[in-house]
């Protein structure tokens, strides 16, 4: 089961100027892209390097917010802020929600249905 | 355009080429500035904030230690909207900013800024070119002149007395073509026709009138 009310489509259509073909296109660069962010944001956790953590959240954070995916967003800002601040238990506490709510984004922008309001 | 993130760099790329700019599109902060530093480089840059290598910061300050590309117009995107790093972006070179995620009509209306400014110091560029040439082509005629009270002859250098009309065309880019006044065909030229008429009606020495 997936979750689509995590993306906003309405939201995703007003950034890419309502080009129904580009946000496809920009979700497959996202679905491709996202599973090595999070593998490479992973490493930073294990190692406890703030700043790479910081770069990982940052990145997801802009084609988050692009995907309308917003919670996920706000996550990901709040996770880079705990990992700027160099704030290791709060980084590993908001880590656990941001990328829990990712995972979830990668599975509704991967079934096969979506995006069934496009 | 530079953006590290493939989903942003991607959208940028797609509404900027559809609204009909030629676009250059590169994913580190490192290799815009090579492109900026190239000989046909754009007018225009739109920098994401943070990249690796050198951070959209950082390049539109290289930038603008080269007199050569002070005239480029850069737009530094960014997630952050606050005030302070609004000022950092303004005084590290960035002519603009627009906050992600964008709003497509945003962006638009701030790149056609850019494009203004960038096409008013195209502008001014040719302008400025031109002027340096007409100057380079003419010897500026200045200071003050000697010239004859009576047959208007110029003393140049050396103490020589020079014809008007050849010192000007010396000390300038105008050439002259010669003609006759209104004045000088009745004072001069009439008189000068009249005095070869008689003297073509005179009779020759020797015969009988």
């Amino acid at each position: 089961m997936t979750d689509s009310s995590s993306i906003d489509i309405a939201a995703a259509l007003r950034n890419v100027d309502d080009d129904k073909d580009l946000l496809v296109e920009l979700v497959d660069a996202f679905r491709e892209d996202t599973p090595v962010r999070m593998r490479a944001l992973g490493e930073a956790l294990g190692a406890g390097d703030g700043t790479a953590v910081a770069r990982q959240a940052h990145a997801l954070r802009g084609s988050l917010s692009i995907l309308g995916a917003q919670r996920a967003a706000e996550l990901a800002q709040a996770l880079e802020t705990a990992s700027l601040a160099g704030d290791l238990a709060q980084m590993a506490t908001l880590s656990a929600g941001f990328v829990e709510e990712t995972e979830k984004i990668l599975r509704v922008l991967s079934d096969p249905g979506w995006p069934a309001g496009l | 355009m530079a953006d590290d993130d493939r989903v942003a760099s991607r959208l940028l790329e797609s509404v900027l080429t559809r609204w009909g700019y030629e676009v250059v599109a590169v994913g580190d902060g490192a290799a815009a500035l090579e492109v900026l530093s190239g000989d046909e480089h754009p007018p225009m840059a739109i920098l994401d904030w943070m990249m690796p290598g050198l951070t959209g910061l950082e390049v539109c300050q290289r930038v603008r230690q080269q007199d050569s590309l002070s005239h480029l117009y850069l737009v530094v995107l960014t997630s952050k909207d606050s005030t302070e790093d609004l000022v950092a972006a303004l005084e590290a070179g960035a002519d603009d900013h627009l906050t992600k995620p964008f709003q497509p009509a945003e962006l638009r209306a701030r790149v056609r800024v850019g494009e203004r400014v960038a096409r008013l110091h195209q502008t001014l560029k040719d302008r400025v070119t031109a002027l340096e040439r007409a100057l380079a082509d003419v010897t500026r005629l200045q200071g003050l002149l000697p010239i004859c009270m009576y047959c208007k002859k110029i003393r140049a250098d050396g103490n020589y007395w020079q014809q008007v009309d050849g010192y000007i065309a010396e000390h300038s880019g105008a050439t002259f073509t010669h003609g006759i006044c209104p004045d000088c065909r009745e004072t001069r030229v009439k008189p000068e026709l009249e005095r070869i008429r008689q003297s073509h009606n005179r009779p020759a020495s020797g015969e009988r009138p």
